[in-house]
């Protein structure tokens, strides 16, 4: 299993966010999350990624079998955990380029593989930008800054290509996307996702699921996931919102 | 009251300033043109009635100097070394290779020196060399140039005093293909010691010059470095200076930076402090025609207990000119930064566009920084813009970099690189460049 989250609960402050959260994931699988806004999708993402202001107050994650909780963030990724951010970070001064390099060395040192210089690394990126329609003129400007919405999630996906990881948590990558952009990403998405390793896609729009088809779709409110089901349920609750589910559950 | 008697007076009051009147007394003053020797009394005349300046006096706020003034030195000509080879070596400039002026400890250094074959006229030389070839007057109209200074006790301390220091006069319509170095290599190992550099760089009309200023130590130790800078720019003249403050943390580093400039030229500074156990760094730019710009960008990046002052004030006296300021400064452990930066529109000085920013970053707890952007306008069509910010890294950038792989010691090595990178892009001399990135890097790696 790549990853297992049992009965999490987690806290920011005093504030109970997250209230006994389960989620399996094997590879190979795409799974989607979905929910009314502050439910805590975001949330559970980034304490996957080891977030400090999040406090696991009870339950468990492991990943590869690893507990996470022992793991810093960065030693997260490297071990091949990825969190696409709902708002990615601006870094002035810090080159998109110089940036994937020092992103992409720290992953291949943690493989035991050679680090690209700055040469050799240009030409891997460039490949890499094709599969997300992604213009070279990128790699000079700062991170992200003053790039648009969807360059932004591009940006995310780019990062995804190059990192290559076992899990990739997409948090509402397909957000802010025009019709064409969306296509492109979902391309990207699908052809970085294979047997080996697994995508969550948190998403409000039932609309990327046509391109990238998940296997499982779960709904969160209010810290918890409170259905799951393949990807006609994806479809009921475009149709009849998530009123439906909470409904479903009282009446349960 | 006679001179004698003020200096007695001036003696009891402040053996600082005592002390640099004794070393000014004791100077060689054989063959001295009168003009010097005049204003070398002036000097002296002025420090009898000056104060040590100190907290109390507003450009002098936040400072607490008493290890500079309860020192003793000796004058720089009782502390000759001779500049460490390898250690110029190391310091060399390619670019530079046939326009390299060595200073050790204050004194010009020929045998280290080499200049060579840079266009008629152009002339890249010492005082001490100018004045035993009997040609001080080639300097004369350039020096003692602004008045703004004229109760500063440091400018006099070096009026006082000064016998040695860069002379580099380039001729209207000359351009000066490669840059000059200007290197002030100091051995802090034996006594306490003080120089007083004097830096004269004059470019003609239509002139094109580069100047490097670097101040670097082969031996730890104290001493005091006192420097005056005169620049004059001609009508379309233009003149790159790069300053690197590199002086032994035990040092300590004062200097006044005076630019006159001239319709239609063009000055872009860039002052790197990161040495010195206190420095500062001031500069006065006058402008004494239209249409000219004026840029004074600054990257300081002190720790331990270092305090770095920056004042600059940049005066528009008259219409159509632009002036840029960017600094940056990094302080970490429980290091001090201040900077005060004046401009001043005057009211003819109409259609001005100045733009003036000082961003700090705080690496620690303990570090302390004071920032005073200043803006005077007495005319009424400008466009200014000014301002100060005080951060940290950023938490949610800090975190972004190690969802990528980063440890975090690498993540904040690389957000401190880049606040301060900005500041050394636009330098034009690639090796010095990348030298001051490479050393930028392995600073903000060390901590
Ligand atoms: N650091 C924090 N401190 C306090 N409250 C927080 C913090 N982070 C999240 N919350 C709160 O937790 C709740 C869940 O937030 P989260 O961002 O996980 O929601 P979400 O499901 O991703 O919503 P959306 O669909 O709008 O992105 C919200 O009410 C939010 O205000
Ligand atoms: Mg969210």
């Amino acid at each position: 299993m790549l990853l297992e989250v049992k009965d999490l609960h987690v806290r920011a402050g005093d504030e109970p966010i997250l209230k006994g959260v389960n989620l399996e994931v094997n590879a190979g699988e795409v799974h989607a999350i979905m929910g009314p806004n502050g439910s805590g999708k975001s949330t559970l993402a980034k304490v996957l990624a080891g977030h400090p202001a999040y406090e696991v107050t009870s339950g468990s994650l492991h990943f590869e079998g690893d507990d996470l909780s022992e793991l810093d963030t960065d030693e997260r990724a490297r071990a091949g955990l990825f969190l696409a951010f709902q708002y990615p970070v601006e870094i002035p001064g810090v080159s998109n380029a110089q940036f994937m390099r020092q992103a992409y060395n720290e992953r291949r040192k943690a493989q035991g593989k050679d680090e690209l210089d700055p040469l050799q690394f240009d030409d891997h990126i460039r490949e890499r930008m094709k599969i997300v329609d992604m213009d070279p003129k990128f790699l000079d400007r700062s991170v992200n800054v003053d790039f648009s919405g969807g360059e932004k999630k591009r940006n995310e996906i780019l990062q995804m290509a190059v990192l290559e990881p076992t899990l990739a948590v997409l948090d509402e990558t397909d957000s802010g996307l025009d019709i064409d952009a969306l296509r492109t990403v979902a391309g990207g998405i699908n052809s970085l996702s294979g047997e080996d390793n697994a995508v969550v896609l948190v998403t409000h729009y039932q609309r990327i699921l046509d391109y990238v088809k998940p296997d499982y779709v779960h709904v969160m409110t209010d810290g918890q996931i409170v259905k799951s089901g393949d990807k006609q349920l994806a479809i009921d609750l475009e149709e009849h919102g998530y009123d439906w589910v909470t409904e479903e559950q009282g009446a349960a | 009251m006679s001179l004698a008697e003020k200096k007695q007076e001036t003696m009891a009051r402040h053996p600082f300033i005592a002390q640099f009147i004794d070393h000014s007394n004791s100077r060689d003053a054989d063959g001295l043109p009168q003009w010097w020797s005049e204003s070398r009394t002036d000097a002296l005349q002025r420090l009898v009635t000056l104060d040590v300046p100190g907290p109390k006096d507003e450009e002098w706020k936040f400072l607490n100097l008493k290890s500079l003034y309860n020192a003793t030195y000796l004058s720089e000509g009782a502390a000759a070394t001779e500049a460490d080879e390898a250690f110029v070596k190391e310091r060399s400039i390619p670019e530079a290779k046939a326009a390299t002026l060595v200073f050790s400890n204050g004194r010009f250094k020929p045998a280290a020196s080499n200049v060579d074959g840079l266009g008629e006229g152009v002339r890249v030389t010492s005082w001490s060399e100018l004045r035993e070839a009997g040609d001080l007057d080639a300097v004369r109209d350039h020096v003692g140039i602004a008045d703004f200074w004229e109760d500063d006790l440091f400018y006099n301390l070096n009026g006082a005093n000064f016998e040695d220091g860069a002379v580099i006069l380039v001729p209207r319509e000359t351009v000066v293909e490669v840059p000059i170095h200007l290197l002030y290599v100091s051995d802090g190992s034996g006594e306490r010691f003080a120089a007083h550099p004097r830096n004269v760089i004059v470019a003609g009309e239509n002139a094109e010059v580069t100047v490097i200023e670097e101040y670097a130590t082969s031996v730890d130790g104290e001493y005091f470095h006192n420097v005056v800078d005169e620049i004059s720019l001609g009508a379309n003249a233009e003149v790159r200076h790069v300053k690197v403050q590199r002086d032994s943390k035990e040092a300590q580093h004062v200097a006044r930076n005076i630019i006159t400039l001239e319709s239609n030229s063009n000055y872009e500074a860039t002052a790197v402090n990161l040495g010195a156990a206190f420095s500062r760094n001031d500069s006065y730019a006058r402008f004494d025609g239209s249409s000219i710009e004026c840029t004074l960008d600054g990257l300081v990046y002190i720790g331990g207990t270092q305090v770095s002052d920056t004042h600059t004030a940049i005066d528009h006296a008259l219409p159509d000119s632009t002036s840029y300021q960017l600094q940056k400064v990094i302080v970490d452990d429980r290091a001090h930064s201040i900077f005060n930066g004046k401009i001043f529109v005057r009211e003819d000085a109409q259609r001005i566009d100045s733009n003036q920013l000082n961003q700090n970053l705080l690496l620690s707890r303990r570090a302390r920084v004071n920032t005073k952007p200043q803006l005077e306008i007495f005319a009424d069509d400008v466009v200014c813009s000014h301002g100060a910010t005080v951060g940290q890294l950023q938490d949610d950038q800090l975190f972004y970099l190690m969802t990528r792989g980063m440890d975090e010691e690498r993540a904040r090595s690389l957000l401190t690189y880049a606040f301060a990178a900005e500041v050394l892009e636009d330098i034009e001399v690639d090796s010095l460049r990348t030298r001051l990135e490479g050393l930028l890097m392995e600073q903000t790696t060390r901590n």
